[in-house]
């Protein structure tokens, strides 16, 4: 564990999911959060071309310079660059990214060359960087798990969605053949409805088909608080005071993550700690 | 009910998770470097961004602390080789003395589905429909955008696969155009890429060709058809 004093070396983790609305940006941010508030530096860094990081949180986002801008030479590290009030949470949001330069973007993200020098700009200064991409996977998710060293994919608890988990451990299979890639640290059930037979049939498939470490003890559950959340534009852990419940499903999932990435950080003490002095 | 999934392959899930997991791939850690100091390094021209973006200019100043390496060359954009069709007139000469020679459509083979299962359906109109396009490879995706079958797809299945669906779920969203069936075609980087849809049973569904010919407007026309056929 970091002392202060060693360097530490930032690990990137990549939210990826074939199928689009399984939550992928509700998980990003809200484990981004959890990552910030247990004490690691994090950045978030938003990929989607829709902004979808940006559309969650603030209008102003979505007008801000962003990795785009980054990608396309007119802009540095420091200009996109987003600090939260959170301390040690900052975000990239993806900039504007026009329908027509969409393709191009994609194609200039796919080698996940320009991804890679941006997270190692980012090394120094975070202990850990989240990258959301949109659902699919073209150009811009192949990018970023080549670029990234973790795999995390929501599995929605709805049936059609186990289809495209098969289809995203071909993808990161694929592109291990050609180089390095992302490995997967856990599959996160999202959107559970504990009253619907079918979404908890999902879950007990899920349960009996995956291995036990690529799972976490929690789930995230349907709930009209991420909307709240989301029209607030806030993680749902600013929501309100006490924040609400699911908040702490997050940090149950952070908690899981930093133990199975051996995350570190220079900010962080280990070992027992005095509760008096 | 676990296995009630049934175009799921346990073992092959198995073995993919086995071969995905963290700890299988092994560790990359970024290297910790000093953050960059530089300011903008020039403004550029909304037009020249996407040229930017697809690929670094010579001699930029680089705006990462790594320079990029160079990215993939630049695709160029030309018209693909029509393929050649039979000629449907069984006596070419006809036609009035000295006016030029009537334009007429290709012939296209009808899509006759031969009842079976829909992997056989879907197999068979893959395989007719890259016979009328003169295209290569096929896929069809679900009104999800999620890959449900494909054919001769190559070793490069899973880009060729991923860029179909994503042209798909991001070119012809439902929302736009309103039309239940149709077709677009791309040429680009001397490919060829159509991608034709059709309100099926299962809901908006594509078929997704790509090759280096380009089809006729004949064979184009009836690709939404077929699929729909084959997914009566």
């Amino acid at each position: 564990m970091g002392t202060g004093n060693e360097v530490v070396r930032m690990k990137s983790l990549v939210i990826a999911s074939q199928k689009g609305g399984v939550g992928k940006t509700t998980v990003s941010l809200n484990l981004a959060y959890a990552f910030a508030r247990a004490g690691y530096r994090t950045v978030l860094i938003d990929t989607d071309p829709q902004g979808a990081i940006g559309l969650s949180l603030s209008k102003s986002l979505t007008t801000r310079l962003g990795l785009a801008d980054c990608v396309a030479g007119e802009a540095t590290v420091d200009d996109v660059l987003v600090a939260t009030k959170v301390d040690g949470f900052s975000i990239i949001p993806v900039g504007t990214v026009a329908p027509i330069e969409t393709q191009s973007f994609g194609a200039a993200m796919a080698d996940g060359t320009r991804l890679r020098g941006l997270l190692d700009a980012l090394g120094s200064r975070f202990d850990l960087a989240l990258v959301d991409t949109p659902c699919g996977f073209g150009g811009i998710t192949a990018g970023a798990l080549r670029a990234c060293s973790h795999t995390v994919s929501p599995i929605q608890a709805e049936p059609i969605s186990l289809r495209s988990v098969t289809q995203l451990l071909e993808m990161v299979k694929a592109l291990g053949a050609e180089g390095e890639v992302a490995g997967v640290v856990g599959f996160l059930l999202s959107m559970l409805q504990t009253d619907d037979e079918a979404s908890l049939q999902v879950a007990r498939d899920v349960w009996e088909m995956f291995p036990r470490e690529l799972l976490f003890d929690v789930s995230v559950p349907r709930d009209g608080v991420f909307l709240e959340a989301t029209a607030a534009g806030v993680p749902v852990g600013l929501l309100r005071r006490p924040a609400p419940p699911v908040t702490h499903v997050f940090d149950l999932v952070a908690s899981e993550l930093a133990r199975r990435m051996e995350l570190d950080s220079a900010r962080m003490v280990d070992g027992p700690q005095s509760l008096l002095d | 009910m676990a296995h009630s999934h049934s175009w799921i392959d346990l073992d092959e899930l198995r073995s993919l998770v086995k071969d995905t997991a963290y700890r299988r791939v092994g560790l990359k850690d970024s290297p910790a470097v000093a953050p960059p100091s530089s300011p903008l390094v020039e403004t550029v021209s909304p037009s020249a961004r996407r040229d930017r973006m697809a690929a670094p200019q010579p001699g930029a100043e680089p705006v990462l602390e790594r320079a990029p390496a160079p990215s993939r060359p630049l695709r160029s954009v030309r018209r693909a080789t029509r393929p050649t069709l039979p000629n449907p007139d069984p006596n070419p000469g006809s036609g009035l003395p000295g006016s030029p020679p009537p334009v007429r459509a290709s012939v296209v083979d009808p899509f006759l589905p031969i009842p079976g299962t829909l992997e056989s359906r879907l197999e068979q109109l893959m395989v007719w429909a890259c016979k009328v396009t003169g295209l290569a490879r096929a896929y069809v995706a679900d009104s999800e955008g999620l890959l449900v079958a494909s054919f001769n797809a190559g070793a490069n299945a899973v880009d060729d696969a991923a860029a179909a669906v994503e042209l798909c779920a991001r070119s012809v969203p439902a929302d736009v155009g309103g039309a239940d069936a149709g077709s677009i075609t791309m040429v680009a980087s001397e490919r060829t890429h159509v991608i034709a849809w059709d309100l099926t049973r299962h809901g908006r569904t594509y078929l997704s060709l790509s090759g280096t010919v380009e089809p006729t407007p004949e064979a184009l026309s009836t690709l939404s058809r077929a699929l729909r056929d084959a997914l009566r």
